[in-house]
């Protein structure tokens, strides 16, 4: 874990993440990662984390990482989740690493993990990249 | 025939009324978070399908004002796991989902609806639709899940063996 973390400032603007209650942090190489403590409201009936939750935790790590690379704003096109394990309790962490960047579209994958760093759930995105000279 | 109820409301008054393949779909659409992010479901008795409503609320978008695709990959599963879940009587468990995002931008309200394409074994396919109030697509998806039917209950391999 890096020594020094931020929060970053897309948490407190971002409304759904919010009501989530995913908590984004920028580590000391800049790669950006996602946590999640996982509370009942999370959980489907079977008592194991509802499968929105992890593609909502997907879709916006890999978001937050082509923004960062390509500092423009994005919109996923195709988003594939692959469910691996079920988690009901404890703290998951999501990252990802952006397999291809062009000028208006990006590959991205993800991955979230456990606390034991079990891999729960993988996904990956296609995403346009809306830079502003594309309008 | 639909009949109309919101998560919050399970256990209570409208329950009774529901028979056990209804409450068993109830029951098992995701209730704990089904009832955060505010989805209204609709049983369609005609056959496996099963239908979701959601209002736009303000906790569903971005810092840039459209939708968070997480709500429609929510929906999506959701709609899916339920159809199957009633087909089967069983807790279907999602094993993929792919989804493609057509419109992003807000809307008044959505719909959910679902079909179920092939079922084999314990493994389910099904596909899903995001509509608008004005009935233009907003997102697609194709859902796979594993199911464990009981052989007492009416099963989508066995209907499909009898066809």
């Amino acid at each position: 874990m890096s020594a020094t973390q931020q929060k970053n400032t897309c948490f407190t603007k971002n409304p759904f993440l919010d009501h989530l209650g995913f908590e984004i942090e920028k580590q000391d190489n800049k790669d950006i990662v996602i946590k999640l403590s996982i509370d009942l409201k999370h959980l489907n009936t079977n008592k194991t984390l509802h499968g929105g939750v992890h593609a909502s935790m997907l879709d916006t790590i890999q978001s937050l990482a082509l923004k960062e690379v390509c500092q423009s704003n994005v919109a996923v096109m195709n988003l594939n989740v692959q469910y691996l394990s079920a988690i009901s309790s404890g703290v998951v962490s999501a990252r990802a690493r952006i397999n291809m960047l062009g000028y208006k579209t990006a590959a991205v994958e993800s991955a979230i993990h456990d606390e034991q760093d079990v891999l729960i759930a993988k996904g990956s995105g296609i995403y346009k990249i809306i830079r502003s000279s594309n309008k | 025939m639909h009949s109309k109820r919101n998560g919050k409301n399970n256990g209570e008054n409208g329950e009774d009324a529901l028979d056990r393949r209804v409450r068993v779909e109830a029951n098992e659409s995701g209730a704990s978070f089904y009832d955060y992010l505010g989805f209204i479901g609709e049983d369609d008795d005609s056959g496996h399908s099963f239908r979701l409503e959601l209002p736009l609320q303000h906790f569903l978008l971005q810092e840039d004002g459209t939708v968070h695709p997480g709500v429609f990959a929510t929906m999506l599963d959701i709609v899916m796991g339920a159809a199957i879940s009633k087909a089967t009587s069983s807790f279907a468990v999602t094993i993929n989902l792919n989804i493609s995002y057509f419109d992003l931008d807000p809307k008044q309200t959505y719909i959910a609806e679902t079909s179920i394409l092939f079922g084999d074994g314990k493994y389910v396919t099904a596909d899903g639709v995001i509509y608008d109030q004005n009935r233009k697509t907003v997102a697609k998806a194709t859902g796979t899940f594993k199911t464990n039917p009981k052989s007492s209950s009416i099963s989508i391999d066995k209907e499909m063996e009898a066809g």
